[in-house]
């Protein structure tokens, strides 16, 4: 009797602090929201270099954390050694870190204490620690004069030498300034799209496709001519991995943004109006989809039997292997896969521009618009603002938005660019790797763009909120295809489903991230 | 003892000094155990608590009461959204397959090894042998075993049968998961059962001999009933694994994001949890979870602990 009055006690404590908790009024947030600056990047041109370089005191230090991932460790290597041969009384001390969880959760402690000077990581929650006053505000560092236009008499700032469309996703509310404030360096720029393998295609006299028609005619060809590796495997036209099927967002976002425009991406993705998810009114993550859909799982014997199976090593592995001759990518994968295993499968791999779709938007001259969806945006260079090394800190991030000293990056990633402009046609002539080659004349021809948003809907939701709010279903559309004992994934059922749900959550969703 | 101490230590100054030696002792022995109780047990539960009547006010850099807000959400989930009731019920599977199948099978196997079958002492290695592996590598091993460059495979394809895709289909994925879970649990379990069953008194084993009670006999009506308060702490751990399980079918579905069907309530919030400002809705999700299943808990525990009397011998 005694444990049953101890469990009603319980629950009437329980009960009583649900009441207490539920007569609070949780108020409103009010932040308005960033508005995009200009999309176009300042093209380089006869620039000379103006930068104020600053003097250190023997024994000056920088300590640079960084998490040693997919991009390695080279790029910086370089750059410390360029550095101090040109500050011979700096010392950089580089701290590597695979522990994902020192840039992330445990951050915010470190950077109460003793903190090093500069963090590079991807998804530092860096709108907090801005808030919080726990990194430094960098609008002195983005008015930082750098080179001069010789030809216009422009003054080149650092936030000039910023891609476009990466300055928003560098920015936060500055409540003090009542504005919005530089406090990150976006580290990587690049795209992603459909990676093919360059040797099989040679072999075999594949042609890239340019549309999506060609696309599916080539996919067909490949399919039927039961085409074999050296090793004797079938070549499928496709594979791609369960585990990791969000890279298929480097195809269908693009083919999204050739059917919507960039600018109604930037519209939907503020997250202001419900009425983006339901495609009757904003039909074209949809119709992207439906391509896809069409493609991909209507197609079964189009893809590795094991792409289901495959984890994201075993999917890259296979592709090297050459048993498929395209696979979804993202500007990381050569780096991934690692230039030694591609020579070893004597395998050359590039990345093919996103074929256009037939409804595609076009420009004013009449043809398709040309964009690149970057998976890689949410990479971070940010400076601590308890950092004991702070003008030294400065002083290497303008260093590195020279041109000479930013070319380091791109010059030891495989393809891979600092959020900086370059000079594509000197990358280009300067590469000697397909990959590289293909992803700066896609970058150069190409309207690159990001999914970040400002919305407190993504920063400050449980779940944040994203273009797919419950899952990109990708690998359950494959799987259940045609097949009536399951679930039904089609594109009908897909989208409806999220508009269901958004039109039926959104006003929970919202207040539970203050706003009204 | 302390009584004892307390009435001795006024009569001389050295019985004194010797009772604030043995409070220092004490306090010193009592001091970790509490200090670690009240951080993680105590702060983190009351944290959490509190968190999920919450939300995260990125201007005021504190956390602000919104009353239900966050269960409702939750509950919205739960009642309208497919996936996560799919979430849900592979998290309740982990019950049946721990409790019903994982539990009878490490009883009998530390049967058998109570009856000092033939090769008991290498058994002992091979089932405990998982239970000290690390669960990345464990893991990796189990599923690389399943597939093109497995080992099963190639017998599969030798006699003419196609292997499925093990760790690819919706429907196998989650069978091979809880057959992981099976083999890889079914080490501590043994340990556990092997140590309650030596405590038996031999006599009563040598008496049931004489009696010629059989093995099956002895095992469900002598051995069961005296290890019967083991089992009932075997079978709560196992039903709170509904709650817990995590990793192996992270491990096992490629790390990065787990489909739907191998989701399971921990590693959704797992998944979902980048940062501080997710912990309102994640720890009222988690919450809400353990508001449910705990009675459901509580009440199996007590109807279990009927079955038998305590024995002590």
């Amino acid at each position: 009797m005694r444990r049953y009055q101890k469990l009603l006690c319980l629950l009437f404590c329980l009960v009583l602090l649900f009441v207490a908790a539920s007569c609070e009024d949780g108020g409103t947030i009010d932040i308005p929201q960033d508005t995009p600056g200009p999309s176009d990047d300042v093209e380089i041109g006869n620039w000379t270099l103006i930068r104020q370089k600053a003097t250190f005191p023997e024994g000056s230090q920088l300590r640079i954390k960084f998490f040693n991932g997919g991009y390695g460790r080279q790029w910086l290597d370089a750059m410390k050694e360029k550095f101090e041969e040109e500050y011979p009384t700096v010392t950089i001390t580089l701290i590597p870190s695979n522990n994902e969880a020192e840039f992330t959760t445990l951050l915010s402690t470190t950077l109460d204490g003793t903190p090093d000077d500069i963090y590079i990581c991807h998804n530092i929650p860096w709108e907090r620690l801005a808030i919080q006053g726990k990194i430094m505000n960098l609008d002195n560092v983005y008015n930082f004069a750098i080179y001069k236009d010789e030809d216009t008499g422009r003054i080149i700032r650092f936030e000039d030498r910023i891609v476009a469309s990466s300055r928003n996703s560098a920015r936060f509310w500055n409540e003090s300034a009542k504005k919005y404030s530089y406090y990150k360096i976006p580290q990587i720029h690049s795209g992603g799209g459909i990676a093919y393998n360059k040797t099989l295609f040679d072999k075999f006299d594949w042609e890239i496709p340019k549309t999506y028609d060609e696309l599916v005619a080539l996919c067909d060809t490949i399919s039927k001519s039961g085409a074999k590796n050296d090793a004797g495997d079938t070549i499928y036209p496709f594979v791609w991995s369960n585990a990791v099927a969000y890279m298929w967002d480097s195809v269908v976002f693009d083919w999204w943004a050739q059917l919507a425009g960039l600018e109604s991406i930037q519209e939907f993705l503020r997250y202001e109006d419900k009425n983006f998810f339901n495609p009757d009114h904003y039909p074209y993550l949809k119709q992207a989809w439906t391509y896809w859909y069409n493609l991909v799982p209507a197609h079964q014997n189009w893809s590795h039997p094991q792409s289901l199976a495959f984890d994201h090593l075993q999917c890259n592995m296979a592709f090297a292997a050459g048993q498929a001759a395209m696979m979804p990518a993202t500007c990381w994968t050569a780096n991934e896969i690692g230039v030694d295993v591609l020579e070893e499968f004597g395998c050359d791999i590039g990345l093919m521009p996103t074929p256009f779709v037939p409804d595609a938007k076009t420009d004013d001259d009449g043809n398709p618009i040309r964009v690149v969806f970057d998976l890689a945006g949410k990479d971070s260079i940010i400076v601590a603002n308890k950092a004991k090394n702070k003008a030294v800190a400065v002083e290497f991030l303008t260093w590195m938005a020279e041109l000479e000293n930013s070319e380091l990056f791109p010059a030891n990633t495989n393809g891979l660019l600092l959020g900086m402009t370059y000079d594509f046609d000197k990358l280009i002539e300067q590469s000697n790797r397909t990959w590289e080659k293909d992803i700066f004349s896609i970058l150069k021809t190409s309207r690159r763009f990001t999914i970040y948003s400002s919305s407190p809907m993504v920063y400050l939701a449980g779940t944040p909120l994203s273009p797919y709010p419950e899952g990109n279903y990708y690998g359950e559309a494959y799987e259940y295809y045609g097949d009536p004992t399951k679930p039904s994934r089609t594109p009908d059922t897909v989208f409806n489903s999220v508009w269901t749900m958004i039109d039926r959550d959104w006003d929970m969703m919202r207040a539970a991230v203050g706003l009204s | 003892m302390i009584k004892k101490y307390s009435n001795a230590a006024t009569a001389t100054p050295c019985r004194k000094k010797y009772k604030i030696a043995y409070y220092v002792f004490v306090a010193i022995a009592l001091a970790y155990p509490l200090i670690r109780f009240l951080i993680v047990w105590g702060y983190v539960n009351i944290s959490a608590i509190w968190s999920s009547f919450t939300r995260y006010d990125i201007l005021r850099d504190k956390n602000i009461f919104v009353g239900f807000l966050q269960y409702r959400l939750v509950l919205n989930k739960f009642i309208n959204d497919e996936g996560t009731q799919k979430m849900l019920l592979n998290s309740f599977m982990y019950f049946p397959v721990t409790c019903f199948i994982s539990l009878p099978l490490s009883i009998l196997f530390s049967y058998f090894l109570y009856k000092k079958v033939p090769g008991g002492g290498i058994f002992r290695v091979i089932f405990y042998l998982p239970s000290i592996l690390p669960i990345a590598v464990l893991t990796m091993a189990f599923r690389f075993a399943f597939g093109p460059d497995g080992f099963i495979d190639p017998i599969l394809i030798r006699l003419g049968i196609t292997p499925p895709l093990w760790f690819g289909s919706s429907t196998l994925t989650p069978i091979m998961i809880f057959f992981y879970c099976v083999w890889a649990g079914l080490g501590f379990n043994i340990v556990l059962f092997s140590g309650a069953m030596s405590r038996v008194p031999i006599e009563i084993s040598e008496y049931s001999k004489l009696e010629g009670v059989g093995y099956t006999r002895e095992l469900l009506q002598i051995m069961i009933p005296l290890i019967w308060p083991t089992i009932v702490t075997t079978f709560v751990l196992g039903m709170s694994s509904v709650l817990t399980v995590y990793l192996q079918p992270y491990f096992l579905m490629g790390s990065n994001s787990a489909p739907t069907y191998g989701r399971t309530i921990s590693l959704d919030i797992f998944n979902s949890y980048s940062s501080e400002m997710q912990a309102p809705y994640l720890a009222a999700f988690g919450l809400f979870c353990t508001i449910c299943y705990v009675p459901v808990i509580l009440l199996v525990r007590g109807f279990m602990t009927r079955f038998f009397k305590d024995v002590a011998y």
